[in-house]
């Protein structure tokens, strides 16, 4: 492929070497190889930096997210006290040491969405997928870097004006993370349905379009420029798991987009798609007839539920990976996986009104979908058993990303079961909008999700800057993350099946459940415990980025994927010579011939078998 | 990093150009978008015409004609694509502007429609407003923004016609807009029907 060979080489190709040749020309000017701090760190095109710059992003969105946690659950927890620092923290939102009504519905809100979208959806898949799709893949950059710069900045912007939301008099968004109609459109309903709610609809319309942008190059990107020799089925599963979410994006959050349209259309122009006659206090609050409250609800819910795997995909094949090099085992079944993926991406775009059994909707219609959300159980019980197969007699080592990767499993597991309660719409009816279907999800998608996150972090930490993580901290981070988080959900279960409601400002006014309140208070407690101790991980980071131990090894995990073969600080195009060839699967660990693993770019030796399962 | 002008994939490394493949992947998320909006309007419409509460209006004309328009300017898209590829320069300058201004009045005729339309007693939304109306402004509008994203693209490539050489060895500009502007007139005729027929 030298330069002489130009002829050969198609139009794209020119187009694209141009384009590339363009964008480094500074580079080979001459004297000035330094990129300005500008392009290097704020503006920069290197799908490497966007993506430490979606991480740091999504870090500061998971403080803010989980401090709101810490503050409703002291609510929950001890309801009758004051604390001070609230007042001092919250202003008027805490007159007396006591967080006001509305606030904590706006605190609720707040958690949830930040979560949802701006850490598990923006801080993860942003992150990871642009990380590692290209250095994985085998190519230079993202389809259109450009493109990719802009949906970060996107990211940017939504973040900043849901951020401002906090400092409207008004506060921020209130009728929780589904924003369901009529709450969240009239202002009389909820102080946060005033210009809070106009702010959210406005930030999580830009988060889309960030998301589609960064979508379109994940989508594009995987199926066009993988290096050669990477076919479909030679990819890491974490790419898989990134294509999929990917696709998922694409395909659902649009509809988001027209749902969040038609509310903001009856919130401020006074059309009817949603609202209906609506009286408060006696008064007539809207002029418009003949809306739909459920019409919003199957609108959000066909996101929404894609949105949870939007959230667990990239975090199982994260996960995935992980496992297979801590165990130094191949993944057992590896087309499972993949297919278990894709029946999960498929079938999440069809089990929607699974949250709506209590909207009044025909038990014909529900039965059905209550028969296609358990079949998610199938998919789902494949990639736990291969999971567990991996690591079955490997000889793990016990590093934080492996111990969080097997975390994730557990979680998974725990949390996956009480989904068969749920998905049952008999079930459902008596458990819906109590704790148990908190315990669940944050279970299943949140805790899980983190965790995968967290693996994801530690593992390649060394390829992101140079350095490694601290151990010590990791281990510590690990523990008490792990068991403070069944911990604070376990019980929940319990409080759930007693009847505990969601959303409640208080338990302790209703005589029914009086008596969980120390329960509450230990729950709480442990909540606020493992808050805090994500500082040994925010440290650990920021410590480790500038006092780290160096990375000496260009492949310290002994792993097999392409991003292991670029030099250690990997320059913007990844590989400083030409781009490696793939000659095999990315799970060879452990061949008989004692090698302990073998590299992607090693051609087959005469006669050797492809180890597929 | 100057090593990396190394750099050169083959042809078989790119089977379609990514860029293209992002605006296919782009199309798709654009169809769920008007999916999720037209299947809200049908089902919204199911009920409402069951209770009475649905209004029932006639397109006003000019509608028929702006869809003329976005298909002539489909068409001549295409003839400027063919002028492009034989290297006829005069002939794409010509078709880029009749497409542009074809693009243009559908846009121009899109808000006569709509002006008709309050003429008639359709409104967007307030108290004299109905669904049946407030889906037909929402459609047929965001339909025209994304008309007028294409618009702009395509008045900058016609003023690159007239004032830059035009070279057939970079045809993906003229492929990328085609593409995405046959499909927005495709999105039209689609939307045209549904607002017509159902």
């Amino acid at each position: 492929m030298s330069s002489t060979a130009t002829h050969h080489v198609s139009e794209e190709a020119i187009y694209h070497k141009a384009e590339w040749h363009a964008h480094h020309h500074h580079e080979h000017n001459g004297h000035d190889h330094q990129d300005t701090f500008f392009s290097k760190y704020i503006f920069s095109q290197d799908h490497k930096m966007i993506a430490k710059q979606f991480l740091v992003t999504g870090i500061f969105w998971a403080i803010i997210g989980g401090l709101m946690s810490a503050l409703f659950r002291i609510q929950l927890g001890y309801p009758d006290e004051h604390f001070g620092f609230l007042s001092s923290l919250l202003g008027h939102w805490a007159p007396d040491g006591k967080i006001d009504p509305q606030y904590y519905l706006a605190l609720v809100t707040m958690h949830g969405t930040i979560m949802v979208f701006f850490v598990l959806t923006g801080g993860l898949s942003g992150t990871f997928s642009n990380f590692l799709i290209p250095l994985q893949v085998g190519a230079r950059d993202m389809a259109s870097p450009a493109l990719n710069m802009l949906s970060y900045w996107m990211f940017v912007l939504s973040s900043v004006v849901m951020f401002s939301s906090y400092f409207v008099s008004s506060g921020p968004a209130s009728a929780g993370w589904t924003v369901y109609p009529p709450l969240s459109a009239l202002p009389e309903a909820v102080k946060g349905s005033g210009t809070g709610q106009g702010l959210w609809l406005i930030s999580i319309a830009l988060f889309i379009v960030s998301a589609l942008l960064g979508g379109l190059n994940y989508v594009a990107t995987i199926l066009n420029m993988r290096t050669k020799g990477m076919t479909m089925t030679r990819l890491p599963l974490t790419i898989w798991s990134f294509l999929l979410t990917a696709i998922l994006g694409i395909l659902s959050f649009p509809v988001l987009l027209s749902c969040a349209l038609l509310l903001i259309f009856d919130r401020s122009l006074g059309t009817s798609f949603y609202l209906n006659e609506i009286y408060i206090n006696g008064h007539a609050m809207v002029e418009q007839t003949g809306g739909s409250s459920i019409l919003f609800q199957h609108l959000f819910w066909f996101l929404g539920h894609p949105e949870v795997y939007i959230v667990i995909l990239p975090a199982m094949g994260l996960v995935s990976e992980v496992l297979a090099v801590s165990a130094r085992k191949p993944i057992f079944g590896y087309k499972a996986m993949i297919g278990s993926m894709l029946a999960i991406g498929g079938l999440s775009f069809i089990v929607w009104a699974h949250h709506m059994f209590v909207s009044g909707m025909n038990p014909f219609v529900g039965s059905i979908f209550v028969v296609l959300t358990l079949i998610i159980a199938v998919p789902s019980a494949v990639k736990v058993f291969n999971w567990i197969a991996t690591i079955w007699r490997g000889s793990i080592r016990f590093t934080p990303q492996s111990l969080f990767a097997i975390g994730f499993v557990s979680l998974f597991i725990s949390g996956g079961l009480t989904g068969l309660f749920l998905g049952n719409s008999t079930v459902d009816i008596e458990l819906t909008k109590t704790y148990f279907v908190v315990a669940h999800f944050h279970i299943v998608m949140g805790v899980a999700a983190f965790f995968g996150l967290f693996a994801g972090v530690y593992h390649w930490y060394p390829k992101m800057f140079g350095r490694y993580m601290n151990n010590t901290l990791g281990y510590i981070h690990f523990f008490v993350t792990f068991i403070g988080s069944y911990l604070i959900f376990w019980p929940m279960h319990y409080q759930g099946m007693a009847g505990l409601p969601r959303w409640y400002y208080t338990h302790s006014s209703y005589e029914t459940f009086g008596h969980m309140g120390e329960l509450s208070k230990f729950i709480s407690t442990v909540a606020v415990i493992v808050f805090l101790m994500q500082v040994f991980f925010i440290i650990n980071f920021f410590y480790s980025m500038y006092k780290g131990r160096k990375v000496t090894e260009q492949n310290p995990w002994e792993a097999t994927t392409l991003e292991w073969t670029t030099p250690i600080e990997a320059p913007h195009g990844n590989w400083e010579g030409d781009i490696p060839e793939v000659h095999r699967w990315p799970y060879d660990y452990s061949k008989e011939n004692g090698e302990g693993f073998i590299t992607q770019t090693t051609p087959m030796k005469p006669g050797e078998v492809q180890l597929h399962h | 990093m100057a090593t990396t002008a190394t750099y050169q994939p083959t042809a078989d490394d790119y089977k379609i150009n990514p860029k293209k493949f992002a605006l296919w992947a782009a199309i798709a998320s654009i169809c769920m978008f008007f999916i999720g909006i037209t299947s809200a309007f049908i089902v919204k419409k199911g009920a409402d015409v069951a209770n009475g509460h649905w209004m029932f209006f006639k397109m006003p004309v000019i509608f028929y004609f702006s869809t003329a328009a976005i298909v002539l300017s489909s068409v001549s898209l295409f003839f400027a694509k063919k002028f492009f590829l034989k290297g006829d320069k005069q002939g794409y300058q010509i078709s880029m502007l009749i497409s542009s201004l074809l693009g243009t009045a559908f846009l121009v005729m899109q808000y006569l429609g709509w002006k008709a339309l309050v003429s008639i007693g359709v409104y967007l939304g307030g108290s004299l407003s109905n669904p049946s109306g407030s889906f037909f402004y929402i459609i047929s509008g965001t339909h025209a923004l994304h008309i007028l994203g294409g618009l702009i693209i395509m008045y900058w490539a016609t003023i690159k016609a007239f004032v830059r050489q035009t070279n057939v060895q970079s045809k993906l500009g003229i492929e990328l807009i085609s593409t995405y502007w046959h499909f927005v007139d495709f999105l039209w005729l689609y939307l045209f029907a549904m607002l017509l027929f159902f």
